[in-house]
């Protein structure tokens, strides 16, 4: 074989790599996005929790949502501001906070079981710091807040539904 | 000619590497590498200490899922003799304790979501079982409602292929750290009509 047909074989190997797994990485960037401009778009802007319908076959746009939970969902934007979100206790219920950064790692998670049945109350900052309270850093200026609460059985979602609307996030400056 | 081609065959090379990598996104392959039975699942779920792969299939699958330590997910295409889900046929789960504060059995269609049914089901789990059927109890899964009385129903669409998703929330360790040998449910087939 030729050099250059040498040359070109390594080269095709090479861009078969670099092709694999630039897909490989960017995918997670680029399905998130899709998903915060979907959700964002729902809600009219970022930094706005929106309480979710129970979920059923004839919701779309996030995949494989679980039956059994209540979810409530804020999209933030952080160069706007630093951003509160507090989340009411729901007794005797597994409930949580997740938060996704724009990679989709989740880089907070807190249930009832870590705050002994008590709400959360915190400040969301790309920075870090500021403000008084409890601050959480953001690796990203945008993600996803995710509040999850499980229901005994689908019928007490009429019940839970009141509770969790005080679930909120909004920008602090 | 020859020059031209040896120039081509890198964009090739290029094109084959991101549709293989694309591939193994849209159809899970190889990235729920811990088998139990006919479940599979992976380490890091949720998290930046996922594998590349894992992490890219789930973010298509499996959107803004729980970390371990939250909750840990199985997935099942088969069932436990191997043959692939499908609409056509009925299934019985059956299990036992699991070692979880709260565990489900979802059915998803091959678009990943929830299954359209008359009967407004999607999913059964500890919450439908007495303190005294929790170590030992069945799910009936089909098309029709084969369960008969007492025993919980998931319907799915009739000849179509299907997936279930077992959730396990608040595990404990002894399934945290065996999640290829923890005693999981079985899929055993029943029935099946052409």
């Amino acid at each position: 074989m030729s050099k250059a047909g040498i040359i070109s074989i390594v080269l095709t190997v090479i861009a078969a790599i670099i092709g694999y797994f630039g897909v490989m990485a960017l995918a997670p960037g680029y399905i998130m996005g899709r998903a915060w401009d979907g959700v964002t778009e729902r809600a009219g802007a970022p930094n706005m929790m929106i309480h979710m319908p129970l979920p059923s076959a004839a919701r779309r746009g996030i995949v494989r949502l679980s039956p059994d939970l209540i979810y409530s969902i804020c999209t933030f934007d952080l160069s706007k501001g630093d951003l509160a979100i507090t989340v009411p206790a729901i007794d005797n219920h597994y409930w949580s906070l997740t938060m996704f950064d724009d990679q989709t790692n989740a880089f907070f998670v807190e249930s009832d079981r870590d705050t002994k049945g008590q709400p959360i109350s915190l400040t969301l900052s790309n920075k870090g710091t500021g403000g008084e309270g409890r601050i959480v850093a953001s690796p990203s200026q945008k993600g996803i807040a995710l509040v999850r609460i499980l229901m005994n059985n689908r019928g007490e979602y009429d019940a839970l539904d009141p509770l969790r609307r005080s679930a909120d996030c909004k920008i602090v400056g | 000619m020859k020059a031209i081609i040896l120039a081509v065959l890198p964009l090739l090379g290029l094109a084959g590497g991101s549709g293989f990598a694309a591939w193994q996104i849209k159809s899970g392959s190889s990235t729920l590498s811990i088998e139990n039975g006919p479940w599979q699942t992976a380490e890091n779920i949720g998290s930046a200490d996922a594998s590349l792969q894992t992490r890219a299939v789930i973010a298509l699958r499996g959107l803004l899922a729980l970390p371990d330590s939250e909750a840990i997910y199985y997935n099942a295409v088969k069932d436990s003799d191997g043959q692939m889900l499908n609409g056509n046929c009925t299934y019985h789960i059956k299990g036992g304790t699991l070692a979880a504060r709260w565990w489900s059995v979802t059915a998803y269609g091959k678009d990943n979501y929830l299954i359209p049914n008359r009967s407004g089901y999607y999913s059964a789990g500890s919450g439908a079982f007495s303190a005294d059927q929790q170590s030992d109890w069945t799910i009936a899964v089909g098309a029709d409602n084969v369960a008969g009385p007492g025993l919980p129903w998931i319907p799915v669409a009739k000849g179509q292929p299907f997936d279930l998703t077992l959730r396990a929330y608040h595990a404990e360790d002894s399934l945290l750290a065996n999640r290829s040998s923890a005693a999981l449910p079985t899929i055993e087939r029943q029935e099946c009509s052409a």
